[in-house]
């Protein structure tokens, strides 16, 4: 799309009062398209913001029923908009504006452009709340929702946080959290968009002095999901423990975006993204790992494993490293297969035929991520959503 | 129970097996030894049903309850399921798959081919608790995933805990012993005695004289370029051990 375009395009979604501040703080970005590296891979052609007609409409109070996690509290948006009558009220929201967001490093104006736009702009203040549900419903053309979050020294929160988007839709959210000292987060993840839908994120977590961030997601749904996420280790002893899994069918596309930024020496980070595409999906694994000059003694490991089901299925995998320190071990790699026949007939040889022992593998080979979500709902969430959706598909030995 | 008749087989064109003859009755403990290459894991991946082996002639019979099969026409999941069980040389990891349900999928795929009452998760853990104790084989080995971060025996103590749960008609044991120090050797060769019954059989595939003091064979056969070139008794293991395989082979 041309910035023209795309300019005339947005208007509607900016409240005149902003519209102004929006441009000048976004005339000096790119618009996202091919050329920019962080763009490469992901089809621009998706970001259209012409209003689109809407008809499938969400019953959130459905919805929420079968999504709620037990022993959690609970903040329902609706695109964009908090939901108060379906939130608990342990979680104080506090108003925002655009200035209050990391505006100095935003990438393009499409990032802006969410800080800007009607969706809200709220701070999420715990109190004492320490296990928090965020659903997004999406039932309506184009959405945006901002929230930060700061977790205070050496508190423990638990975030869960679901997207469910019906078709033809289009949201955008920007999140940044921080963990002051010894502060700890733990972040889990789940998407059901449908075929059509689009949903783009833009996290940023910093981390302060031994602080730990621990995250687990899984996609696994024909939709059009970009998540960028952007770690930064600014504390000795922090920890980012990053894990995702993708599950991915039809013209599904699931493009992760990462930077982790070793800023300071001592600083430890770890990925594992892994993933089973089938049909003509599409799976983008863009992680950068950056180690600054004086992040001595820097530990960082960063794989990306995915299986094919279909030769028309694809997947773009970038597992990079920029090394400015002398003294750090970082190791990074990829490996794309199908199912190994020895596995499956170490199967086979304990009375198992081979559909059983390929179903088998294959819930094996997501548990390796799922069973790092500590919260045994969410794991079961995981695990069910993945079978529910696992159950579709053929499986054989697929031979690359 | 089995009759192998002039068995050859080859992998990727190069023929392995060159005219195998063997059998096997139930009660009996056969031990087959030979040098490296002789055939011997290609045999027991045969009669297992690997696919990447391809037999070119020959026959295998096998009985099962009164009832004469064509080894060769099963499945290898078929083959599981009807009684025979390999131990194998190296026990594959299967990266999250635990031990508890890849071993309940594999007692309840032959309760289900026998028409039998499959086990519930409650039960099956009481049964395969007590099978655990004939390896001396520790409860958390029970819930992590197959054999991955097992040392050398544990794996080797997981192969003959998995004999045990599916009390096999025929069990090929290739190179349990490999690997093994001298108390693992003694608790797995223990453990393999108390499954002997009158109404199975076991073939050993192994180098080594050592297990054979705690396994008694009935026969010992030695396989050499791809066939059994001599079968004897116990002391023709001692014979190889002493004198090694020159004066046999030609």
């Amino acid at each position: 799309m041309k910035t023209e375009e795309f300019l005339e395009q947005i208007k509607s979604y900016i409240p005149a009062d902003q519209l102004g501040s929006f441009l000048s703080q976004s005339e000096a970005l790119p618009m996202p398209n091919r050329k920019l590296e962080s763009w490469k891979y992901f089809p621009t052609k998706f970001l259209n913001f012409e209003k689109q007609e809407q008809s499938t409409t969400l019953d959130l109070a459905k919805e929420l029923n079968r999504l709620k996690a037990p022993g959690m509290d609970v903040l329902v948006t609706r695109n964009g908009q908090v939901q108060t009558d379906l939130s608990t009220d342990k979680v104080k929201l506090k108003e925002l504006s655009a200035s209050d967001f990391q505006l100095e490093s935003m990438e393009t104006k499409l990032d802006v452009l969410s800080v800007y736009s009607e969706g809200q702009k709220l701070e999420l203040v715990m109190q004492d709340s320490k296990a928090l549900q965020i659903i997004h419903f999406i039932d309506s053309d184009k959405s945006f929702f901002n929230f930060k979050l700061n977790v205070d020294e050496a508190v423990e929160l638990e975030i869960y946080e679901n997207f469910v988007a019906v078709d033809k839709v289009q949201a955008h959210f920007v999140s940044e959290i921080e963990l002051k000292k010894e502060a700890k987060l733990k972040y889990y993840s789940q998407s059901e968009l449908s075929s059509s839908a689009q949903v783009y994120t833009h996290s940023s977590i910093g981390l302060s002095e031994a602080a730990l961030y621990k995250s687990v997601v899984s996609d696994t749904d024909p939709g059009k999901f970009r998540r960028k996420t952007k770690v930064n280790l600014n504390g000795e002893r922090a920890h980012a423990d990053m894990k995702a899994f993708y599950l991915l069918n039809e013209a599904a596309i699931v493009n992760h975006k990462i930077d982790v930024n070793h800023n300071v020496p001592n600083a430890t980070s770890e990925q594992l993204y892994k993933g089973i595409l089938d049909g003509e999906s599409k799976a983008i694994f863009d992680g950068m790992v950056y180690v600054a000059k004086q992040a001595m003694g820097t530990d960082s490991q960063q794989l990306n494993k995915s299986m094919l089901f279909a030769d028309s299925a694809e997947v773009i995998t970038r597992p990079q490293l920029e090394i400015y320190a002398d003294d750090v071990a970082c190791a990074h790699g990829a490996t794309l297969g199908g199912f190994n026949r020895d596995e499956v007939f170490y199967f086979q040889s304990r009375a198992i035929p081979e559909e059983v022992a390929l179903r088998m593998l294959a819930v094996g080979y997501a548990e390796e991520i799922f069973q790092e979500v500590e919260n045994k709902e969410i794991h079961k969430d995981f695990l069910d959503q993945f079978l529910d959706r696992f159950s579709q598909y053929k499986v054989d030995i697929h031979e690359l | 129970m089995l009759e192998i008749k002039d068995l050859h087989a080859s992998i990727d064109g190069k023929e392995i097996l060159k005219g195998i003859n063997l059998s096997v009755k139930p009660g009996e403990v056969h031990a087959i030894m030979g040098p490296n290459g002789s055939g011997k894991s290609t045999l027991s991946k045969i009669l297992a049903g690997h696919p990447s082996y391809e037999v070119d002639s020959g026959s295998v019979s096998y009985e099962v309850n009164f009832k004469n099969e064509d080894l060769l026409e099963l499945e290898a999941h078929e083959r599981a399921q009807k009684g025979i069980f390999l131990a194998f040389q190296y026990p594959i990891e299967l990266p999250g798959v635990s031990n508890f349900e890849f071993l309940k999928t594999s007692f309840n795929e032959i309760c289900k081919s026998q028409g039998v009452d499959e086990l519930d998760d409650e039960a099956f853990d009481k049964f395969v608790r007590e099978k655990m104790k004939i390896v001396e084989m520790r409860d958390e080995f029970l819930h992590r995933p197959v054999n991955q971060g097992f040392s050398g025996g544990e794996k080797k103590r997981n192969e003959i805990l998995q004999m045990a749960v599916l009390n096999p008609h025929l069990s090929i044991l290739d190179e349990t012993d490999s690997g093994l120090d001298i108390d693992a050797l003694r608790v797995i060769s223990e453990g393999v005695n108390k499954l002997k019954k009158s109404s199975n059989a076991i073939i050993l595939i192994t180098h080594y004289q050592r297990l054979l003091d705690y396994i008694k064979p009935d026969y010992v056969h030695v396989l050499s370029g791809g066939q059994i070139i001599r079968t004897g008794d116990s002391s023709l293991a001692k014979e190889l051990e002493d004198k090694g395989y020159d004066w046999i082979v030609s």
